[in-house]
């Protein structure tokens, strides 16, 4: 099954219970929106915590296989609730901080684009498409489109935009965003065969 | 002007549940009674279905039965031909192939799938592939004109049928679908 807010609660209180604030991103975030399901837990660390992540986890019996490459760590964790194991990634801010720090990205974004939710604190959906924005894999921009196509307003682009503007990213995300306009129209996303709902104003995703 | 889709009784419909199918006024004059469909639950669906309708609900359950787990909002599929008079809170998936709306085969949810989360029709062919019918999968996606998405997911690699249209993913992004296990049961994997 997808990661349920309740499972995404217990993660972020497991790196709350060592001291890592954590930001909720990825699908998870999408999710609280009102997406589609995502089938892991992504979280960004401050990166001055990134570097001590291993020590300060690892140890824990919930953790399994941690592993890094480059700036991002990954384990399986163990949850209490279930009798399964999901996979969480740690990601450091810097890859996405352009000509600022990883700090400064953490705690902008945490200022700015995020908000308190029962699971803990979670970045708005255009941080989640600012990053998908910025990993080199075609497969990010595809996410984006799947979001759209299943209801998210294209507006988190623009929003996902002006976060690449105050980092100094706007070009390499400004481009992604056209890749990202241009499978709409190839795979013919918004248009039939499918159509959203009728009789019932509530889609499946709310607009802010 | 636009086309105006609705239901019309079968003689052997003897009675239809006003709840489901909704009386559409025309004219006093109108030589058969035509309806709307109402569905807001897997119960209606399931009752519109019995009388023919060619409609099923996707579910993520199905899609999780096909070892992919994964969450989202549940979608009609709908035969074309009747789906402008279908109403309520479900988005729809639209099927030319009014048997497989009524009838999925596993084939039909991962054509749906790309309809949904192409990502993921990807996984959910590749974990199945000793059940799959091939041959069948390709004339469905090219049925249900399909054929963009599943080659944006090299669906290809599986599936001769279908067609090279627009730009496929790249390796990286492929080899990291491939690889990823996202969830396992205790006891798996180490």
């Amino acid at each position: 099954m997808g990661v349920s807010e309740e499972q995404a609660r217990e993660v972020v209180a497991f790196f709350r219970d060592h001291d890592v604030p954590t930001l909720i991103i990825g699908g998870v975030a999408i999710v609280a929106q009102g997406g589609r399901a995502t089938e892991d837990v992504d979280l960004f660390v401050a990166t001055r915590d990134f570097a001590g992540l291993e020590d300060a986890i690892s140890g824990d019996s919930r953790v399994r296989e941690f592993g890094t490459v480059g700036s991002v760590s990954k384990f399986y964790f163990r949850l209490r609730s279930r009798r399964v194991e999901i996979r969480v990634d740690v990601l450091n801010p810097q890859v996405f901080s352009g000509t600022r720090s990883g700090d400064e990205f953490f705690g902008f974004i945490w200022d700015h684009h995020s908000y308190d939710s029962n699971a803990g604190r979670m970045a708005k959906p255009e941080v989640v498409w600012y990053t998908r924005l910025l990993v080199p894999r075609m497969a990010y921009r595809d996410k984006i489109a799947q979001d759209i196509e299943n209801g998210a307003p294209v507006e988190w682009l623009d929003r996902a935009l002006e976060i690449a503007r105050h980092f100094g990213r706007t070009k390499i995300a400004r481009s992604r965003a056209l890749e990202v306009t241009k499978l709409l129209g190839t795979l013919g996303v918004g248009g039939p065969p499918t159509t959203p709902p009728t009789g019932d104003p509530s889609g499946p995703h709310r607009k802010e | 002007m636009r086309a105006d889709v609705s239901l019309v009784r079968l003689a052997s419909d003897r009675t239809v549940p006003r709840d489901l199918f909704v009386p559409v006024v025309y004219s006093l004059a109108a030589p058969r009674k035509r309806f709307r469909l109402r569905v807001s639950s897997p119960s209606d669906v399931e009752r519109a279905a019995r009388f023919g309708v060619p409609l099923s609900l996707f579910e993520p359950s199905k899609v999780r039965a096909l070892g992919y787990p994964v969450e989202f909002p549940p979608r009609l599929l709908v035969g074309r031909s009747v789906a402008e008079a279908v109403d309520g809170p479900y988005a729809k998936v639209l099927f030319s192939n009014e048997a497989a709306a009524l009838h999925p085969r596993a084939e039909d949810l991962v054509v749906a799938m790309l309809f949904v989360d192409w990502l993921g029709a990807r996984t959910l062919t590749r974990r199945n592939l000793d059940r799959l019918s091939l041959a069948y999968l390709g004339r469905r996606i090219l049925e249900e004109n399909a054929g963009a998405r599943a080659y944006r997911v090299r669906l290809d690699q599986f599936v001769p049928e279908v067609p090279r249209v627009g730009t496929p993913l790249d390796r990286a992004s492929l080899a990291e679908l491939d690889a990823t296990i996202y969830e396992r049961a205790i006891g798996r994997g180490r």
